[in-house]
């Protein structure tokens, strides 16, 4: 409910409304929440309720396009170590495991520090450091559908390499990427926050969840609630609701492992 | 006991990650802000040596939890 009342917003209400979220108006600064800016305005008179959606359109994109880039980057991985097996996998995974020793967050500070600010490089980093979980998930998965009989079956009956893994492998391993995709984006919305909240991501006049929150820690400082409240929000409750759906759809394939929401 | 050792050695990157951002929220000068300041200043000798000094230390958490491991649990081994 939630996830679709969000994707609605985002899709819909900026050609519909047709407002520059941009627009300053020095006379009506920092407003606390009213009917005419029902979330109140910033510290240069923006209404916030349009910047939080138009925030939440850039996150969800930088969110959205970085997951489905890490998940295709480690599933190719994942499957090409479980396939080739012997050195490849070996090598593979240590590589893997370099990777995952360096904590996310950093590695992501470094990659966007080499890039000028933008969209692009965030989604980058946000991408090269989060392929590495999936393709641990696909190579496991791999790894025990290669050992099960009707794959056996179809290697004595004289498919061909490419035969089986496209007819018998992918196709098992297609949900739980799918579910490493879907609970990744909020997890992906969570990092492109921090960060533009570190003043690191997207540059601070385009709207988006981090450099909302980022620029209205001063006036928080101040006493005024209002610029911090919503757009923390706006992170807090889609991402949950996401994750809430990608759990529910964890439940529907595998019925047994029924713990941990992985944020 | 085996559970909570595992927890806290793989919480050590989550650690870091929350000093970055405590850090900047409160202006803490400690080295999770040295560290977002060479990024903003484009310092790439200091933000790899604080990148390099981060994944040792994730290392060396991981490393205390598997030998508290032997010292918690007499069944667990080193022989692999």
């Amino acid at each position: 409910m939630i996830v679709a009342a969000v994707v609605l917003a985002v899709l819909v209400a900026p050609p519909l409304v047709n407002l520059d979220e941009q627009a300053v108006y020095l006379a009506a600064k920092l407003r606390p929440p009213s009917l005419a800016h029902p979330f109140g305005t910033d510290d240069v008179g923006r209404d916030l309720l349009l910047r939080c959606v138009y925030g939440l359109r850039v996150s969800l994109l930088v969110g959205v396009v970085a997951a489905v880039v890490a998940t295709v980057v480690g599933t190719a991985v994942g499957a090409l170590a479980a396939a080739s097996g012997g050195w490849v996998d070996r090598i593979v995974m240590r590589l893997v495991d370099v990777f995952s020793s360096v904590p996310h967050l950093l590695l992501g500070i470094f990659i966007v520090a080499m890039f000028r600010p933008g969209v692009w490089p965030v989604v980058v980093s946000v991408a090269l450091t989060h392929w590495l979980s999936t393709a641990r998930i696909v190579r496991a998965e791999v790894l025990s559908l290669r050992s099960r009989p009707y794959v056996d079956a179809a290697i004595s009956g004289g498919a061909s390499r490419l035969r089986v893994a496209v007819r018998h492998l992918l196709p098992g391993v297609l949900p739980q990427a799918g579910l490493a995709a879907v609970l990744m984006v909020p997890h992906a919305i969570w990092h492109e926050s921090a960060l533009s909240f570190l003043g690191l991501g997207l540059p601070t006049h385009q709207a988006s969840l981090g450099t909302l929150v980022q620029s209205a820690s001063g006036a928080l400082l101040a006493g005024d609630w209002w610029p911090t409240l919503f757009p923390g929000l706006f992170i807090i409750v889609p991402t949950l609701a996401i994750a809430g759906l990608a759990g529910a759809w964890r439940e529907r394939i595998n019925p047994r492992r029924r713990s941990e929401l992985m944020l | 006991m085996l559970p909570v050792l595992t927890l806290i050695g793989s919480r050590v990157p989550e650690l870091i990650t929350g000093a970055l951002l405590v850090e900047t929220v409160f202006s803490w000068p400690g080295i999770a802000a040295a560290t977002v300041q060479a990024a903003t200043s484009v310092d790439f000798p200091l933000l790899a040596a604080l990148t390099a000094l981060a994944t040792a230390a994730v290392l060396l958490g991981n490393l205390v939890a598997d030998l508290l491991y032997g010292l918690a649990d007499p069944r667990v081994g080193f022989d692999g």
